[in-house]
């Protein structure tokens, strides 16, 4: 739950989860439409209950219907790209300050999601590298078709890339 | 083994005369959770993708031809749509979801076919979704949330033995685990035995047997597989006559009837009632759906 409200926190949302409302399952959180609420009476063997909010690692790995919806959310923070640079970016890329479309001087640490023509890709933090300022992926859509090609079920970042591999 | 030759013998007669070599050409579906077909068609007809949309389908499309990857463009990672051959679309098309209802999927995974319910439903009502198998459960987990779908539960279990609690549902969907089709499969002719077709058959009968029980009075069950064999298909749907208290919807649709004779036994007309696909006839992989009502 930590992880999850650091994120919203972090992206500047005003969504506010009520921790009863949530299902965990493992790693995973979800919120469970009504209809699904004690459906049937076993939880022991449940994978998947609802609204797939994303899951907990080392940073929170929001669910991409989770993303869509902070994206029509007018106070979030968002970091417009053009079509080139949101290819790269969902193939797992940093993306160097001077790609990034946002109001004002980026700060340090500071979470954005990336948005292209309206799309929502994915997330990233600010960051410093070699004397420039670059969005850290932390999360993009590229996932989908990565998670499917990895041997294990290890998901989600970071170590999939080099550091410095930016665009 | 039998091979090819045995199996295009056992396909004349029934009545069809296949080459073997028949190809099913690719297909997407648009999710309509997210998007509506004439902004995706324009979306992808403006990236390069040709796109056919097939009559007897809500949301569905045959590609010509796209010159890029449709399984790895933006509007695929964001959910606009999935690539869903035409005969397992119809699938549930047949099933016919409606809003607010209570669905089971009783092999879900790995879930293309559960993320088209869910659309039908508009994201209302509940879907159960179940499957054996974790590895494919990842797959069935990640469609699920790349489609946007947030009305299901999916469970890891055997469908025969999982505890429903008494829960009666409007439909169910069982897209059983069966042979396959040489359509889909080119090594399919070199692998394949009759006595897999009865042992398979031997499972789906028990979960058909579960799915009739699992029923509201009136409720719908849709038995598929991509199977060509009449083991897991007409013959299976025989049994159920001869043991359930159940009857057959007429499937309406591109391919033939079931069939009345199949291996030596005559069966009840009613299953004539069924469809099949035969890849030569519809285009697609071989497939088999009949219609169940309590």
């Amino acid at each position: 739950m930590r992880l999850l409200r650091e994120f919203l926190e972090g992206v500047g949302s005003r969504l506010a989860p009520d921790e009863e409302g949530l299902v965990r399952i493992n790693n995973k959180r979800f919120i469970e439409a009504e209809a699904l609420t004690g459906l049937l009476p076993t939880r022991r063997d449940l994978v998947y209950a609802g609204r797939f909010l994303g899951r907990d690692k080392r940073v929170f790995i929001p669910s991409s219907i989770l993303l869509e919806e902070l994206a029509r959310e007018p106070s979030t923070r968002k970091a417009h790209v053009d079509r080139r640079t949101a290819w790269l970016f969902v193939c797992d890329r940093d993306v160097f300050e001077e790609n990034l479309g946002v109001e004002g001087r980026p700060g340090l640490g500071e979470l954005y999601l990336v948005v292209s023509e309206g799309d929502c890709l994915g997330y990233g933090r600010i960051e410093e590298f070699e004397g420039r300022l670059i969005l850290r992926n932390l999360f993009d859509l590229g996932d989908f078709l990565r998670r499917e090609r990895r041997p294990s079920r290890r998901r989600g970042k970071p170590g999939a890339r080099k550091r410095g591999e930016a665009t | 083994m039998p091979g090819k030759r045995f199996f295009l013998e056992r396909y004349r007669r029934m009545g069809h005369d296949l080459s073997g070599n028949e190809r099913t050409r690719s297909a997407l579906r648009v999710n309509t959770l997210k998007t509506d077909a004439e902004a995706l068609v324009e979306r992808l007809s403006r990236l390069g993708a040709t796109l056919e949309r097939v009559g007897y389908l809500r949301d569905g499309y045959t590609i010509g031809g796209s010159g890029f990857s449709l399984g790895a463009s933006f509007e695929y990672l964001l959910g606009l749509y999935t690539l869903q051959e035409a005969a397992s679309q119809f699938a549930v098309e047949v099933l016919g979801p409606g809003r607010e209802e209570t669905i089971l999927d009783m092999c879900a995974a790995p879930g293309v076919k559960t993320t088209q319910i869910s659309a039908h439903m508009g994201n209302t009502g509940a879907i159960v979704a179940v499957d054996v198998s974790r590895a494919r459960l990842y797959a069935l987990e990640n469609n699920l949330e790349r489609m946007g779908v947030v009305n299901c539960a999916a469970y890891h279990a055997d469908a025969n033995e999982l505890d429903y609690g008494g829960l009666l549902f409007d439909r169910i969907l069982l897209d059983a685990p069966c042979s396959g089709n040489y359509v889909a499969d080119r090594a399919w002719f070199s692998k394949r035995r009759p006595r897999d077709f009865e042992r398979n058959a031997e499972r789906q009968r028990r979960l058909l047997g579960k799915a009739v029980g699992l029923l509201r009075p009136g409720g719908v069950l849709v038995y598929t597989t991509c199977s060509l064999e009449p083991e897991e298909d007409e013959l299976n749907v025989q049994w159920l006559l001869e043991n359930h208290n159940v009857s057959l919807d007429r499937v309406e649709g591109p391919g033939s009837p079931g069939l009345t004779e199949a291996l030596g036994e005559r069966l009840d007309d009613e299953v004539a009632r069924c469809m099949r696909f035969w890849p030569d006839e519809t285009g697609t992989q071989g497939f088999f759906v009949a219609r169940v009502r309590v």
